[in-house]
């Protein structure tokens, strides 16, 4: 039966190229969800930078470590949250007159675009120095 | 021609329709793992470049931070305006070309004037010199290289480029180094003055701030065929970061400093350089100092002398047959005793004196014992007071030497500042006897250096409240008085700024009466 053959080849061929395409996929979409969650993460990972240096700056320019403290807190304070970079937090402020250096760590709280199975939130931590400059040169 | 059985082509054509699917998945997945991989990459750059200009900056301005820390032994003669640390660095430097600045100034006027002497013109090129060497010497630290990469890496070495590899350092970037350069020409420098500290004819460029004029930075001040050369430091600015082409612009090479050969930098710039797993990268930044320290122009170790005198001189027939000196106090003298006069008689003659003044006179009411116009011996005064404290005005002087009282027998007076603590700033003004409680810094046997000139001289007055009498009748008596007021500059440079000299002659006459 020559057309029952054929039925059969072409019923054959169309199931072979959907396993392919199902076991392709599998493959290709967590590698591209990967790919959108590493950008989601460096682009955190940068804004997180750019706040630590400017929380950092703000408390540089005060002449103690509670009015540093202050200064790096309400910078964040302006932070405002997006789709990946949910929360900012000041996890550390070292002001040390006698280095001359502040020191601010911050923590970004990231939503990933795409959820990692048993992973939560991800916190980024980054830190920046920079010289107290709000303190009169020594007499 | 080539002809192939069907059955052995649809095997062939069956063949690569089986494995078109995965080829398809496989290039896709190659193509989304290069693509993340170069995302990563390009991420890594701009981020370690981001990294990098960041730790550069941070670097820069600590340097122009800590540059202030940079300081070099203050001259004794200088030590007034070097603070509790005795030493000189950007912070304190234009106090130290402030006092050199008033102490030529003064130098000037007293050339204008005619009461420059030759140790006069010696104290204001001393001061100067003194002043430049220190300079100098400053410079020298300040454009070290070995001490400014310091400062750059004291910084970098808590900062790093990560994204451009693990652990990757930041590090002055060779064979430049720190480069420095002269900004904010014409701003204002961190000492404040008012025009009438200075003597008069003296006029200096400034830059007025609100209420407060400061001396002009990196622009010639000129007093006594003299250039001063002040760096700015804007009130109310921090360190900060600048462009790269205003440093540019401003360095001595693209514009030179006509007030110095050897103006003291006032910003910093450095390149630094990451070297990590993805390359090298560079940044560059640039920095102004500012020791946000503000001062007043002074001589802070510098004092004033007020010294009184009183004298009776005798007359008989037109000549001085005595001199006899009185105190503050109404005295009976007996100043001619038996000498002949031309008609053949003697005179014995008395005259009170003193009576100008009353019992326990303060120095003001002694200076105003008698009627005349003082404005000229004060205003001197207060400009030299002024030199010291530049707020003291006619009304604290007034009430400064309305506290004094005069006692015994002591004629001299030293009007000089106490300071609270060594930074030498916010005087009070007190006044003393030579011998009373004075500063430890005092010198009070130093004299001022300038010629004495008479400033103000009272009208006579005759017969009152000092006169005279004569035992004998027929004898013609008549007593004058009168005072002059001399004022003796100093620079400032050996502590003395003037003395003001009070001397009051009670001239007593004796003649015959009638032809």
């Amino acid at each position: 039966m020559p057309c029952n053959k054929s039925k059969y080849a072409i019923r054959s061929r169309r199931g072979l190229t959907l396993v392919e395409a199902t076991s392709g996929f599998i493959v290709i979409i967590p590698i591209a969800l990967g790919v959108i969650d590493l950008v989601a993460l460096i682009s955190a990972n940068e804004i997180n930078e750019q706040w630590a240096e400017m929380a950092c700056r703000a408390a540089a320019t005060r002449q103690s470590a509670n009015t540093a403290q202050k200064a790096a807190q309400n910078c964040l304070d302006d932070f405002e949250p997006q789709s990946v970079a949910k929360q900012i937090n000041l996890v550390q402020v070292q002001f040390d007159p006698a280095k001359g250096q502040v020191s601010v760590v911050t923590e970004m709280v990231t939503k990933m675009p795409v959820p990692i199975p048993f992973v939560g939130d991800i916190n980024l931590k980054t830190a920046s120095t920079q010289p107290i400059v709000g303190i009169p040169a020594p007499e | 021609m080539h002809t192939r059985a069907p059955g052995r082509t649809h095997k062939r054509f069956a063949r690569r329709q089986d494995g078109a699917s995965i080829a398809l998945i496989a290039i896709c997945a190659v193509v989304l793992i290069i693509s993340a991989f170069g995302i990563f990459q390009y991420y890594s750059v701009t981020g370690g470049s981001r990294q990098l200009r960041n730790a550069v900056d941070a670097a820069v301005l600590n340097v122009s931070k800590r540059v202030c820390e940079v300081r070099v032994p203050a001259d004794k003669e200088y030590l007034d305006c070097a603070g509790q640390s005795k030493q000189v660095g950007l912070g304190n430097i234009n106090r130290i070309w402030g006092k050199a600045l008033l102490i030529n100034a003064n130098q000037e006027a007293m050339m204008k004037e005619g009461s420059a002497t030759g140790q006069s013109s010696g104290a204001a090129d001393t001061a100067f010199s003194i002043a430049n060497n220190m300079n100098t010497t400053l410079y020298s630290s300040l454009t070290n290289a070995s001490t400014l990469d310091n400062f750059f890496q004291q910084l970098a070495a808590y900062r790093g480029a990560s994204l451009l590899g693990a652990d990757t350092p930041i590090s002055k970037s060779q064979p430049t180094g720190v480069r420095v350069a002269m900004v904010n020409r014409g701003q204002g420098a961190n000492l404040s003055y008012r025009p009438t500290q200075f003597p008069k004819g003296i006029t200096i460029p400034g830059v007025k701030q609100g209420s407060t004029e400061y001396l002009a930075g990196y622009v010639p001040v000129a007093a006594n065929n003299r250039q001063f050369c002040f760096t700015p430091f804007p009130p109310n600015e921090m360190p900060h970061l600048i462009s790269d082409t205003i440093f540019d612009q401003n360095t001595v090479e693209a514009k030179p400093i006509q007030a110095s050969a050897t103006p003291l930098p006032n910003a910093f710039r450095s390149l630094g350089e990451a070297t990590g797993l993805r390359g090298t990268l560079t940044a560059s930044a640039c920095a102004v100092a500012n020791p946000q320290r503000q001062y007043a122009i002074a001589i802070p170790h510098a004092f004033i002398n007020i010294q009184m005198d009183n004298v009776s001189k005798w007359y008989v027939e037109g000549k001085l047959v005595k001199t006899i000196p009185y105190q503050f106090e109404p005295k009976k003298l007996l100043g001619v005793d038996g000498l002949p006069l031309k008609n053949g008689g003697v005179v014995h003659g008395y005259a009170w004196v003193g009576k100008e003044y009353s019992p326990s006179a303060t120095i003001w009411q002694i200076l105003n014992a008698v009627p005349g116009d003082r404005t000229e011996p004060l205003n001197r005064m207060i400009q030299r007071i002024q030199e010291i404290q530049p707020n003291f005005s006619l009304q604290q002087l007034q009430g400064l030497l309305r506290s004094q009282t005069q006692t015994g027998q002591i004629s001299k007076y030293v009007i000089f500042p106490v300071y609270q603590d060594e930074t030498n700033s916010n005087p009070q003004i007190q006044i003393q006897p030579i011998n009373g409680n004075l500063p430890a810094w005092l010198t009070p046997q130093v004299i001022a250096e300038g010629s004495q000139m008479i400033v103000a001289q009272e009208p006579k007055q005759v017969d009152s409240p000092n006169y005279a009498w004569a035992m004998e009748p027929g004898v013609k008596k008549r007593a004058e008085l009168s005072g002059k007021y001399m004022w003796k500059p100093g620079t400032g440079f050996g502590q003395s700024l003037g003395e003001l000299q009070l001397s009051r002659t009670t001239e007593i006459f004796f003649d015959s009466e009638g032809p």
